[in-house]
């Protein structure tokens, strides 16, 4: 059971996360990077690997892949337009009725790429989860961007 | 964030259809109507794809891997209901359940349409949603009906 405030207001309900994340990458590799990151390249908190699969297609499931047909689905694509747009809804990690909205856009800057992030939740959201998510997504799209720059680096290196 | 009342959490519309054409027809005629022949306004076509299973997808394909998803198909049973859940075109978190149930009558088809909705629903679509849906019901029930009165003609 999930603890609410009695009479809770309509903000008590909501959660809203937003980010700007400067990528000195192209927009191309800087989407292939956040795939990625989402992807086969998700880590916990701790660091520990924790492989997510993300089908890049409307309606594509957004899942942890636990073999033998178990798993936690945790989206679905919403929108997806390579390489400017990802939006993703569902209960992401929320094992209580909570539906997220999450969007990655992208747009070319001096320099790389700029991702604007947003998450935005309605829902019984607990409040410890509420306190944890904020520094989730930002540890998430830090790996985006050093993957993204690395990838960069990596074939400005090979060529 | 405009919503600050339950209430303003909520859209219902509910629209009645009445079809001068056979149930069969009728529920293929709205399949293609929501799927490769959807229109958001007059001469703006904006052809879906609807699997037609449950669970099926019901999405704006851009090729390439790219498009929009609106929802799934909650329920289908051919030809009394076809009931779909998703975002629609809510780029928030908003939760849509769409039910078209269709039973026959005097003269043709009655089809009992539902849209509830709940979440951080804009104001913008809140107002025109309605009209939406109108629009497209209106197409499904000329198309329909001119489908049946050419079937007669050829018989």
């Amino acid at each position: 059971m999930i603890a609410m405030a009695t009479g809770a207001k309509v903000e008590d309900l909501t959660l809203s996360i937003n980010e700007e994340i400067r990528v000195k990458a192209p927009m191309a590799a800087t989407f292939e990077a956040l795939l990625e990151e989402l992807g086969a390249g998700m880590l916990q908190g701790d660091q520990k690997a924790m492989p997510m699969k993300l089908e890049p297609w409307p309606g594509g499931r957004w899942y942890r892949d636990l073999g033998d047909g178990n798993g936690h689905l945790w989206g679905h694509v919403q929108a997806i337009k390579k390489p400017m747009l990802l939006e993703i809804y569902g209960p992401l990690m929320m094992s209580y009725p909570v539906n997220s909205n999450v969007q990655y856009r992208l747009t070319e800057e001096a320099g790389g790429t700029l991702i604007k992030f947003h998450h935005l939740a309605l829902g019984m959201i607990p409040e410890d989860f509420r306190k944890g998510v904020t520094g989730g997504w930002g540890n998430i799209n830090a790996r985006a961007k050093e993957r993204a720059e690395q990838l960069r680096g990596g074939n400005s290196a090979a060529r | 964030m405009a919503a600050t009342r339950v209430e303003d959490l909520m859209l219902s519309i509910r629209e009645e259809i009445h079809v001068k054409a056979p149930l069969d027809l009728t529920f293929a005629t709205l399949l293609e109507q929501l799927g490769p022949l959807n229109e958001v306004g007059p001469d703006r076509a904006l052809p879906m794809k609807l699997e037609p299973w449950p669970g099926g997808r019901w999405y704006r394909d851009l090729g390439d891997g790219n498009g929009h998803f609106w929802a799934h198909v909650q329920a289908i049973k051919r030809p009394t209901l076809l009931e779909l859940c998703g975002p629609l075109i809510m780029s928030y978190p908003a939760i849509s359940n769409l039910q078209y149930r269709l039973s026959e009558e005097a003269g043709g088809t009655l089809i009992v349409f539902h849209h509830q909705a709940l979440g951080l629903i804009l104001d913008d679509h809140r107002q025109g949603i309605p009209n939406g849906w109108k629009f497209t019901h209106a197409l499904l029930k000329e198309r329909a009906e001119a489908l049946h009165s050419a079937g007669k003609a050829a018989h």
